[in-house]
């Protein structure tokens, strides 16, 4: 009997670890006061069950928050959060595997709108803002129109395969069609689709290469970024890096690279190829076309993500913190780091997971 | 008391084991053979063979057999393997999400799973679903960790660190000459399946089996996604799932000495893919997929005088997986990926017993296995035979028995020409274990064992296309145990009581990882080891409580601490690895009386992380799963009889995950009527 009670007991125990409720934290919803400064966008990591997340760095305070979708709004932002942008007084935020663009306050990052993308017209990745109007691509193949005013999608254009970058440039939105599943096909539908913002329909596509995949522009030049093809069997990166795209014609490749950003004067770039010995980081003179190197990257464990803040002369570098043996991690918090216009270090800031863009709400507008 | 289903392979085999064990058990068996028809009652023999294995084999075996399965209200299969100790389920969620199984820590491509006496392989994945394998169809499930006592076995059941054996409702001669069992199960979410189940006997020399199920599930289970202060109910849509599996079974009794078995299997399956949950994105997935496998075995064994026994074994298998997603951001709105793999498996077995003492066995196998698919730029056609032999002796001395084994393993592996070609790996594997009963009296046993083995990279890891590593190394892995059994002697109230405990500590060297090195090429490399410590201990007990009222226990604890092994700068250093709950176990309580036997089950995990670097981030919170049983047999005048069964599954309604993103059903019933002419 002595026996049956001590198990009972044991089930007993067992019983009471189950009845316990679920014990997510309440969240404090916390309007977070915005200025100046620069926005990481933290993708997270879908099979590490971590959501994507918005870190914020105010200039005056020089501190960094992390989390502050999540503190105003009492609710993630998503899964595969790739994009951000300031435009007029509203802030979107495109969340890819979530299919949904947010719409907040800018100010306050309180959340206004949850734009929800449809089953085909889906996956939004990245953002550009031109004439009142909101623009993103969608990774099925289209452009999406948002009215800022009633904060939906009022217009939808097909543009291509696997859309990435959109930039709006002398009058004209330009889409990088990078064409990225079709490695069998050799990307064959890669090019640079030139939409005309009035009529939403592709005027052009301009051919420059495979696998496009950022554009870049100051509003006077434009620039492609290729992302190249493996090589067989070696896997090794190849014709890839920066091309100008001058009278809607793209040049030869310039110079390798995996990342890069503009200024009114210089385009910086990160050349962290897959294959290549070891990781450049270079500036290229818009005027003279000659390219020299910017910082030294021993700062920089395993670059992800490159950001020019074109009015403050800063330029931001975020990086992966390095795992288990060296191997840059994809599951733990990167770092940013931030440098001043002589390309001297000026802090390193822990952001969220999976962090991949920057982008400022000091634009002219 | 209820009546019971006699076991009659058992009985045929376990005379000896009866004997040893009779004054143990006889006193506390009751036999009412009025409830049941002409078929004679041997709850002793059926106690005994599951009290023989898990007491005294001197590697840790645990097993449970059909009849425990209902009498601790074993749901399905996932529900059979947490039952076991040491164990770690890879569970998708619902009727037909992908469940594979780790033991202690190693990795599920370390876990052997045994059907029927041949091993089950996939040499693209390396791992095993065992959510094709019902329990309706199951005879017995049995974990060995570490070696196999059995001297008689083939190299390839020998190699791997864990292997699950399961078999089927025996296949046997002993009997009448027609036996059918039919069952209809229904349940929560539009689940309904029909089993068939028939052996025919011709004399005492012919059996012919056959074996027929169907499953249908819509799977949409609500759970709650809980978004900060947003919880939504939500729905497991395209969760769809129709799978059916055959078999043809034959076994032939050839003069005194021989027997030969045969056995013809197919298996379909297809399913809707939910994929993970996403925030805001709860419908996303669109993928499918389509799973069929089939095989062929035959088995002659042979007893050659009295210390001489051979066998020789064959298989042919296929299996097939198409893959297809429909989404406009593939190519032609469509993805549609075609893997098959081919197998032929050969054995040869020879087993020499010259006196009671010595036990030799030896036994040669020869695999030959290929990939191929549909994608004819990336298809890599790796293929590999490999040759494996085994040498085991075994001593009994007295009150200890020590067992020792060789293995040595060769495989050759080769792929589409141009291609880099993998390395050949050659290797001696040695595995020695030693069993001993410590009392004179009484039933307290120790064990140690120690088991060296290693496992080839799979097809995935070696040749994926931009991901695969032809140069690995294979993962080995040492495996040390020290564990006590015991059966408590027999007592007023104690109709049986059997206790295990077992320590370990095993190493998996070479670990077999796949790094990102950017966000589009990751590679796979052997990169640390890992180190694990755990505690496994097992309780199975039966209390006669009144006359025909019996209380029935199990329960199981395990601990398991998985570390990488790396300095202490490094970042993942003194953390537990990924999906490893650092305390699990299953219990269940059973009251059966003359009315309607009721179960209480359940089984849960400690917290755990979903990555090597452990963070709040990346904490998966641990869960405890309740179920409730009802059932009763009712015994039909013309000999027949009627079991019926209904189940709570998921009694508090308690929502976790077992994987990240992938949400376990809330509470659901089961409802099952079996007939068993």
């Amino acid at each position: 009997m002595k026996k049956f009670l001590l198990m009972a007991a044991v089930a007993g125990v067992f019983c009471f670890t189950g009845c316990s409720d679920n014990d997510e934290p309440e969240p404090i919803i916390d309007p977070v006061m915005t200025s100046e400064g620069v926005f990481v966008v933290n993708s997270g990591n879908l099979g590490g069950n971590i959501v994507g997340s918005l870190s914020y760095l105010d200039y005056s305070a020089n501190t960094i928050a992390n989390n502050v979708f999540y503190d105003a709004n009492g609710q993630y932002v998503g899964d595969t959060f790739n994009d951000g942008l300031v435009y007029g007084d509203k802030m979107y935020l495109a969340v890819t595997e979530s299919n949904v663009v947010h719409v907040v306050n800018a100010g306050t990052l309180r959340l206004e709108k949850t734009i929800q993308m449809d089953a085909t017209e889906s996956r939004p990745r990245r953002l550009a803002g031109y004439d009142n109007k909101v623009y993103v691509t969608l990774f099925t193949g289209y452009l999406a129109q948002i009215d800022p005013a009633t904060m939906s999608v009022t217009a939808t254009v097909e543009v291509g395969p696997n859309p990435e970058a959109v930039v709006a440039y002398n009058g004209k939105l330009y889409v990088a069609v990078s064409d990225g599943y079709n490695s069998a096909g050799d990307y064959a539908n890669a090019c640079v689709a030139v939409v005309d913002p009035k009529t939403m329909t592709v005027t052009k596509k301009i051919q420059a290469g495979k696998n496009l995949t950022d554009l870049a522009t100051n509003g006077e030049s434009l620039f492609v970024l290729s992302s190249g093809e493996y090589e067989a069997g070696t896997y090794k990166q190849i014709n890839y890096g920066v091309m100008e795209i001058k009278n809607d014609q793209a040049s030869e490749i310039l110079f390798p690279a995996t990342l890069m950003g503009i200024n009114a004067t210089t385009l910086y770039y990160i050349d962290n190829g897959y294959g290549a010995s070891s990781i450049s980081y270079g500036k290229y003179d818009l005027k003279s076309g000659a390219t020299s190197s910017w910082i030294s990257g021993s700062d920089i464990k395993s670059p992800a993500g490159l950001g020019v803040d074109a009015l403050s002369g800063n330029t931001y570098v975020i990086s992966y913190n390095l795992g288990e043996s060296g191997y840059a991690d994809y599951r733990a918090a990167g770092y940013m780091a931030r440098y001043d216009e002589n390309d001297a270090l000026k802090g390193t800031y822990t952001v969220g997971v999976g962090a991949v863009r920057v982008f400022f709400n000091n634009v002219e507008r | 008391m209820q009546a019971f289903i006699p076991c009659h392979v058992v009985k045929s085999l376990l005379l000896p084991a009866t004997l040893f064990l009779c004054h143990a058990v006889s006193a506390q068996v009751k036999v009412d053979t009025t409830r049941v028809g002409a078929k004679a009652l041997d709850e002793a023999v059926v106690n005994a063979k599951f009290d023989r294995k898990t007491l005294r084999s001197s590697s840790p075996t645990f097993s449970i057999d059909k009849e425990r399965m209902l009498r601790s209200g074993v749901t399905d299969i996932s529900d059979a393997v947490h039952r076991l100790p040491g164990v770690t389920l890879r569970d998708y969620g619902g009727a037909g999400g992908m469940k594979t199984v780790s033991v202690r820590g190693l990795g599920s491509a370390h876990t052997a799973v045994v059907y029927d006496g041949m091993p089950i392989s996939d040499a693209q994945s390396g791992s095993i679903d065992l959510s094709r394998y019902s329990i309706d169809n199951l005879e017995d499930l049995s974990l060995i960790i570490g070696d196999n006592d059995d001297v008689f076995i083939s190299a390839k059941a020998a190699a791997s660190p864990a292997t699950l054996i399961l078999a089927t409702p025996g296949m046997n001669l002993e009997g009448r000459g027609a036996e059918l069992t039919a069952q209809i199960k229904a349940g929560s979410f539009d689940y309904v399946s029909p089993f068939v189940r028939g052996v025919f006997r011709a004399g005492d020399r012919i059996a012919l089996g056959f074996t027929g199920e169907f499953t249908h599930a819509k799977n949409d289970y609500p759970f709650d996604l809980v978004n900060g202060i947003l919880v939504t109910r939500e729905k497991r849509s395209h969760n769809l799932m129709n799978s059916g599996h055959g078999e043809f079974n034959f076994l032939w009794k050839a003069g005194d000495s021989g027997e030969l078995s045969a056995k013809i299997y197919y298996y379909d399956n297809n399913r809707q893919l939910p994929g993970p949950v996403m925030y805001y994105n709860v419908d996303a997935s669109s993928g499918e997929l389509r799973d069929r496998n089939t095989f062929g075995q035959l088995t002659y064994t042979h007893q050659i005088g009295k210390s001489w026994k051979i066998r020789a074994a064959g298989k042919f298998n296929w299996c097939g997986s198409l893959y297809t997603d429909i989404d406009k951001k593939y190519p032609d709105g469509k993805l549609d990926e075609f893997y098959w793999q081919r197998e032929a498996y050969g054995s040869a077995q020879v087993m020499f017993e010259p006196t009671r003492a010595w036990s030799f066995g030896y036994s040669a196998d020869y695999s030959f296995n290929s990939l191929n698919s549909n994608d004819k730029a990336a298809d890599m056609h790796p293929h590999r035979n490999s040759f494996l032999q085994s040498m085991t002796a075994k001593w009994r001395y007295g009150r200890i028995v020590v067992t020792g084994r060789l293995m040595q393993s060769n495989y050759f592996s080769s792929c589409r020409a141009g291609f880099a070609a993998p390395a050949n790996h050659s290797r001696v594997s040695p595995s020695i274990s030693v069993s001993g009963r410590l009392l004179r009296s009484g039933f307290l046993y120790g064990r140690l064992s120690y088991k060296n083995i290693f496992r080839m990279p799979t097809f995935n890891e070696a040749f994926y296309n931009r991901y695969g590593n032809p140069y690995l190394r294979p993962e080995s892995t040492d495996q040390f145990n020290a564990g006590l059994t015991w059966q408590a002697p027999s007592f007023p109230l104690m109709r049986q009581l059997v206790v295990t405990a077992d320590v370990y500590r095993n190493y998996v060297r070479d670990r077999i990882v796949a790094i990102p090195q950017n966000m589009f090429i990751w590679n796979v490399t052997n990169l640390n080891s890992v180190h694990v410590t755990g505690a496994d201990v097992t309780l199975n007990g039966t209390l006669g409580v009144a006359r025909r009222h019996d209380i029935v226990l199990g329960g199981t604890w395990s601990y398991q601490r998985a570390k990488i092994n790396v300095d202490k700068e490094d970042p993942v250093y003194g953390s537990q690895v990924a999906y490893i709950p650092r305390n699990s176990g299953s219990c269940s309580i059973g009251y059966e009386n003359p009315w309607a036997n009721l179960v209480f089950h359940g089984r849960g995990t400690s917290d755990r992380y979903t990555a090597n670097a452990n963070s709040p981030q990346t904490l998966l919170p641990g869960y405890f799963e309740a179920g409730l049983t009802l059932w009763r047999r009712f015994a039909l005048r013309c000999g027949s009889t009627i079991e019926v069964r209904g189940d709570i599954i998921n009694l508090f309604d308690k929502q976790y995950a077992v994987i990240a993103r992938y949400p376990m059903p809330g509470r659901s019933w089961m409802f099952a009527v079996k007939y068993i002419l």
